[in-house]
């Protein structure tokens, strides 16, 4: 099936079989950063933001996501950047793996207004670190979102 | 479902784009279509639903997952699956033979069993938002299924109960109600003694399942506490 998907800003028409993840349609065009962790719709590796909202790409066929706009850890903009910034700063990253999952659910609470670090907590509730570094990443996030 | 490989079809219908199914009305009636998804229910007017939808698992599940979906799937720990039995929900399904109506208390028939048809689909719920609702959720983390959960439905009237629907999760081998908690508050005054005779009848009345999550007699406690909670939050 043809679909088409704006990702990071670019329109991309591709021909994906139904049966394809969108995760798999997102990596096959280059954008790397989004992982394939668990690949049972539990580690939240692969979450990218889907009209807005924080979805795991691996839980979504790619046929579902016509005519989408998705944002990957590939964005760039001011509060990206500062999330990377702070990221940094605070060693929120240890092995890195979920770091993608972890900047794209940041940017969406960041957006959305969390309000307080237990928001901030049970937001990315459904992104796992298996390096434990939880601490780091929840200081990034408060910074950013000024808490 | 498919991702887990305990199902598989020659053929997905994907219904994620039938507008029909999916609005979303609050008059004396609220109107929820079956796609209407998790987190758009998160800053419903309606406060009971609101407390429901934020304790549904994560950001991410919240963003795809549909009440319509939830209450079809019919898992015994699912979260709108108790919400709507306390809330005691019409379920409109639509079917080649065209549509019904089937009331709440009917619907679930055991775990991932319904009173749907085959070829039936849930529409949408209908129901009224409770004058007083709460719904207390235990889960080992945040985004887990709960281990036990109670959906509490009331009017309270000059410090009386007028009437409640209690639904619980964790109590049976599918949601249910409890009646004998539900007649016990009838007409009592929300005071701490009535409270804590209602946790210790909800004790009494489930018949928790055990599983790798719990055992029995950790859900029973966790019922009783989780009643107490959500009566106290009334």
């Amino acid at each position: 099936m043809k679909i088409a998907l704006r990702v990071n800003g670019v329109l991309h028409e591709v021909d994906v079989e139904p049966r394809k993840l969108l995760v798999h349609v997102l990596r096959e065009l280059g954008y790397k950063s989004v992982r394939v962790g668990c690949d049972t719709a539990t580690c939240g590796a692969c979450t990218v933001l889907m009209d807005g909202r924080p979805v795991q790409s691996c839980n979504v066929l790619a046929v579902q996501a016509d005519g989408a706009e998705i944002y990957t850890a590939d964005y760039s903009d001011e509060v990206m950047e500062r999330l990377r910034g702070a990221f940094k700063r605070h060693h929120a990253a240890q092995c890195g793996f979920c770091t993608s999952g972890m900047l794209t659910t940041a940017y969406y609470l960041v957006r959305r207004g969390v309000k307080s670090e237990e928001e901030v907590v049970e937001g990315l509730s459904g992104v796992l670190c298996r390096c434990t570094g939880y601490q780091n990443i929840i200081n990034a996030v408060k910074e950013v979102a000024g808490l | 479902m498919l991702k887990l490989r305990v199902a598989s079809y020659g053929v997905l219908v994907d219904i994620g784009r039938v507008r029909e199914l999916r609005y979303l009305r609050y008059g004396d009636v609220v109107e929820v279509g079956a796609l209407v998804r998790h987190y758009e229910l998160e800053e419903s007017p309606c406060g009971f639903l609101r407390g429901v939808a934020v304790r549904i698992g994560d950001p991410q599940v919240r963003s795809l997952g549909t009440v319509g979906g939830s209450l079809a799937h019919a898992d015994p720990f699912g979260d709108w699956p108790a919400a709507m039995l306390a809330l005691g929900a019409v379920v409109k399904a639509a079917g080649p033979n065209g549509a019904r109506e089937i009331a709440i208390d009917d619907f679930f028939k055991g775990p991932y069993q319904t009173a749907l048809e085959r070829g039936e689909l849930v529409a949408g719920l209908e129901f009224r938002c409770p004058p007083r609702g709460a719904y207390v959720k235990f889960a080992r983390r945040h985004n887990d299924f709960a281990l036990a959960a109670v959906a509490v439905a009331a009017e309270v009237k000059e410090g009386h109960v007028s009437w409640a629907r209690v639904a619980a999760l964790g109590a049976a081998d599918r949601p249910v109600r409890l009646r004998k908690v539900e007649a016990l508050l009838s007409g009592a005054p929300l005071t701490a003694d009535v409270i804590t005779s209602a946790a210790e009848a909800a004790a009494k009345e489930a018949q928790p399942p055990a599983d790798f999550r719990a055992s029995a007699e950790y859900r029973r406690a966790l019922l009783s506490v989780a009643v107490k909670r959500a009566l106290a939050r009334l």
